[in-house]
């Protein structure tokens, strides 16, 4: 175990230097973000100024090697924008978007798996089929489509909830969170609900294919001949089997929303990094850039490693490392 | 997409009973698209001035027109030719209770060049001026480097800081709050980066007490999201709103749209300098041997192919105003003699042929497609109408964290016809003639934004006694024969003047003004 991690911690590791060199230099390709924030109102002596300030006078490899020095003491660089330091900007607004992803990927699961099993169970009834056809939605209705008609739906017209932003900040467990309050879960749910949607068809048809390809083997035979109902059978021993893939899917998709849920925050104007990360990229704020792709990096190693170790634990016989047994 | 749900929209609200019972009467929530930087001096744009202005204060202020009005300076005059004088408001107080003098004036103006990390200096608005001294407690002197008209409209940009703050705050300071301390007519209570920003009425101000007593900035940068937040009610008031929302809005019982003209100017730059430009190829796609923008016959072919009422009237659904040069109406300089140029194609094709082009030419058109209001899709009229004379073209929006770096680099490939836009209002009058229309001179810190490399010498020397022209009535009138004579060389192709936009539930009135900032004390209760 402990050489599983180890060899995890290096392998990310390489991953966050290659990928910090490539956004790097991919935007200083780009051009000189300067330009993008000074007003057109300034004189040439000023922009010098300004450029001395961001320190984009110096040549890239120079900048680059700077970089690394101060990220190695944990500094990654003061936002051009925020006049904060970046890695202070993405952490500030980081919980709003878990908050957001917590909640979103509760109602996919909850709803999905499910879901899933009744559509695998049921599946040349209508109850399958029904499903089935509706969770082709789930992928093909475009993120920002529903969230207007979302607050279509339940903001103006019939005033349930609100359009947008994030709501009151409450403590629980010690943890400062929106979900604290009833206002928090007001503003939550229509943006998590969006957010739900994709995950929870993808779930739904991992599940049902699962359960559909389970259902042929001899255990499940052995299972009925022994007089044991179809819901137990589904429950206990089914759903199970069909975890693997849909635990990878989930860490994956997890990871994904943290780093792009961009369209629902923007819709929902919810201050969290998805926003912000396209508000970055807009006005070119390097040092918030590779800030963030360098946790969103690290998010997704530590989520396949969770997924990994969850994988020892469902299926006994798989052993971390590999098949080098 | 955007059209199916805007016009759901529309169905829906009309059907709606839309407003929702406000919770307290002196509070305003604004749907506002741009966020502020927390401290007063690190980026200079146009939002963060229209929110510092507010909790700040500045020695003067800009009033619907752009014209420069009295706030904690009361009155202000010319000593001689470089030294401006400023009388100080007497009893104005800060925001923690301490007193306003000359220091704290001094003080401010001394930080101004040294913020670390500036990405956007506010001594950008400061060309020409040399030195800030205090004469006494009330009495303040802007020395410059020579005679500088435009001193009362630079200082109006300029937040004032308390002198122990502006000498010992850092950035975090101000991004914490705790060195937010001004003297303007709204004081911070609370800012969640990406969220909101909350303002409570600050009782010991100077001026008129503003009606609001707490107001709220709320940061939509969507322009779909602000408009539903308006409609649903969860604010009072937006800015910014999108041409394509405002006829749905108009006809919406609840809701006010208000519009006023802007001090900006959306224009076309040409290349004027070098002799053969990247973008310009013959019908085959090579380039062409000769620039064909250095000829005026060509110039003037593209100011008659376009048509600046059709692209008003669908692009813009109305909410511009056809340009006829450099500067809005009522800014120095403007010359009503001149006309917007008419549209004529078929005097654009015969110039076209004069100029040994019968069968036109390739051009491409580079434009930002996310800076200005529907930049991308005037880009595409133009290049719509462009080819309707002959030229084969291409349109080429890009975003600007791409285009800007491109097209203002001096030293680079630039671009050989392209789109910009300039704001009026830091000086009341033309300036884009010295910063856009000199010829770029770099000792004379001029023409840093002239990206066509146009040079024509009489029109600088004009420019050059334009500047140090003290008297605003003479100093206009050289700047509109300036402007007059460009517009008949064809320096820019100008398009139109855009428009402010703001929206607002019915029992509110509001100012708009031509900078473009979002002012709660011009927000009013209507009985």
């Amino acid at each position: 175990m402990a050489q599983f991690v180890l060899q995890r911690a290096m392998h990310a590791s390489v991953v966050l230097v290659v990928v910090s060199l490539l956004v790097f230099c991919g935007i200083y390709a780009i051009g000189n973000p300067v330009h993008v924030l000074i007003d057109p109102r300034s004189s040439q002596e000023v922009i010098d100024q300004a450029i001395r300030n961001l320190g984009l006078d110096r040549p890239l490899w120079e900048q680059y090697l700077l970089f690394l020095r101060n990220a190695m003491e944990g500094d990654l660089g003061n936002s051009y924008v925020h006049s904060r330091p970046a890695l202070q900007v993405i952490l500030e607004r980081l919980p709003a978007t878990l908050e957001l992803i917590f909640v979103a990927m509760s109602i996919a699961v909850v709803a999905g798996i499910p879901l899933g099993l009744i559509a695998g169970s049921m599946g040349e009834r209508l109850p399958g089929r029904a499903l089935s056809n509706l969770s082709v939605l789930g992928f093909s209705l475009p993120t920002f489509w529903v969230g207007l008609t979302l607050i279509l739906i339940f903001s103006i017209e019939l005033r349930w909830l609100p359009s947008g932003g994030r709501g009151e900040v409450g403590a629980l467990l010690g943890v400062r969170t929106s979900l604290a309050t009833s206002d928090g879960w007001k503003h939550v749910l229509l943006p998590a609900v969006n957010l739900s949607l994709f995950p929870m068809a993808l779930l739904m048809r991992l599940v049902r294919s699962g359960v559909i390809e389970q259902a042929n083997m001899d255990y499940v035979r052995f299972a009925r001949a022994k007089g044991l109902s179809s819901t137990r059978i589904l429950i206990a021993y089914i759903f199970r089997n069909t975890l693997i893939p849909v635990v990878t899917v989930m860490g994956l998709v997890t990871g994904g929303l943290i780093a792009f849920s961009v369209v629902t925050e923007s819709v929902f104007a919810w201050p969290g990094i998805g926003k912000l990360i396209v508000d970055s990229i807009r006005l070119l704020d390097r040092p918030v850039i590779v800030a963030y792709i360098l946790i969103v990096v690290l998010v997704f190693t530590a989520i396949n490693f969770a997924t990994d170790v969850t994988y020892s634990i469902i299926d006994p016989r798989i052993r971390l490392g590999g098949a080098n047994r | 997409m955007c059209n199916k749900t805007s016009s759901l929209i529309k169905a829906v609200s009309l059907a709606a009973a839309m407003l929702p019972a406000i919770a307290a009467a002196d509070e305003l929530t604004i749907g506002a698209r741009s966020e502020l930087t927390m401290d007063p001096h690190f980026l200079w744009t146009g939002a963060n001035t229209s929110y510092h202005v507010q909790i700040y204060g500045a020695l003067l202020q800009l009033d619907a027109k752009a014209q420069v009005r009295p706030m904690l300076a009361e009155s202000w005059r010319t000593v001689d030719d470089t030294t401006w004088e400023f009388k100080l408001r007497e009893g104005v107080v800060f925001h923690d209770g301490t007193p306003f003098t000359a220091a704290d004036v001094v003080a401010t103006f001394k930080r101004l060049p040294n913020v670390p990390n500036a990405a956007g200096p506010l001594t950008g608005a400061l060309v020409g001026i040399r030195d800030v001294v205090a004469v006494d407690d009330f009495t303040v002197h802007v020395l410059t480097n020579g005679p500088s008209p435009v001193v009362p409209h630079q200082v109006a940009q300029i937040p004032i800081i308390p002198s122990e703050i502006a000498e010992s705050a850092t950035t975090a300071d101000f991004n914490t709050g705790k060195a937010a301390i001004g003297a303007g007519p709204f004081a911070i209570d609370t800012y969640v980066a990406g969220d909101r920003l909350e303002l409570r009425r600050f009782d010991q101000f100077w001026g008129d007490k503003p009606e609001w007593e707490r107001a709220t900035f709320r940061f939509i940068s969507d322009d779909s999201a602000r408009v539903a937040a308006f409609l649903s009610g969860s604010v009072d008031m937006i800015d910014a709103v999108p041409p394509v929302d405002v006829s749905r809005l108009r006809e919406t019982p609840e809701a006010i749209v208000h519009t006023g003209s802007s001090d900006r100017v959306i224009f076309l730059w040409m290349d004027h300098e070098r002799d053969v430009t990247p973008f310009a190829t013959d019908l085959d796609g090579k380039p062409l041997a000769k620039n064909p923008f250095k000829d005026s016959r060509v110039r003037r072919a593209i100011n008659h192919a376009i048509n600046r009422d059709v692209i008003v009237d669908r692009v813009m659904d109305k909410l511009a105003i056809p340009a006829s040069q450099i500067v809005p109406p009522g800014f120095g300089g403007y010359d009503e003699a001149i006309d917007v140029p008419s549209y004529d194609p078929e005097l654009a094709k015969s110039l076209l042929k004069e100029a040994g082009y019968p069968d036109g030419f390739g051009l491409t058109i580079h434009c930002p497609n996310d800076r200005y209001v529907n930049d991308g899709a005037v880009c595409q009229a133009v290049g719509q109408q462009l080819a309707q004379i002959g030229l084969k073209m291409i349109v080429e929006p890009m975003p600007r964290a791409v285009y800007f770096p491109m097209v203002t680099d001096h030293a680079g490939e630039r671009s050989s016809l392209f789109l910009f836009g300039w704001g009026s209002s830091s000086g009341g009058e033309a300036d884009l003639l010295w910063q856009g229309i000199h010829t770029f001179d770099k000792d004379k810190k001029l023409g840093t934004w002239n990206l066509g490399h146009y040079s024509n010498a009489e029109a600088d020397a004009l420019i050059e006694k334009a500047l140090v022209t003290l008297d605003a009535d003479e100093r206009h009138r050289i700047e509109a024969g300036v402007i007059k004579t460009i517009m008949e060389d064809v320096a820019v192709v100008p398009l139109h003047y855009q428009t402010v936009n703001v929206a607002t539930r019915k029992g509110l009135s509001y100012t708009v003004h031509a900078d473009e900032n979002t002012l709660i004390t011009e927000v009013k209760k209507q009985p």
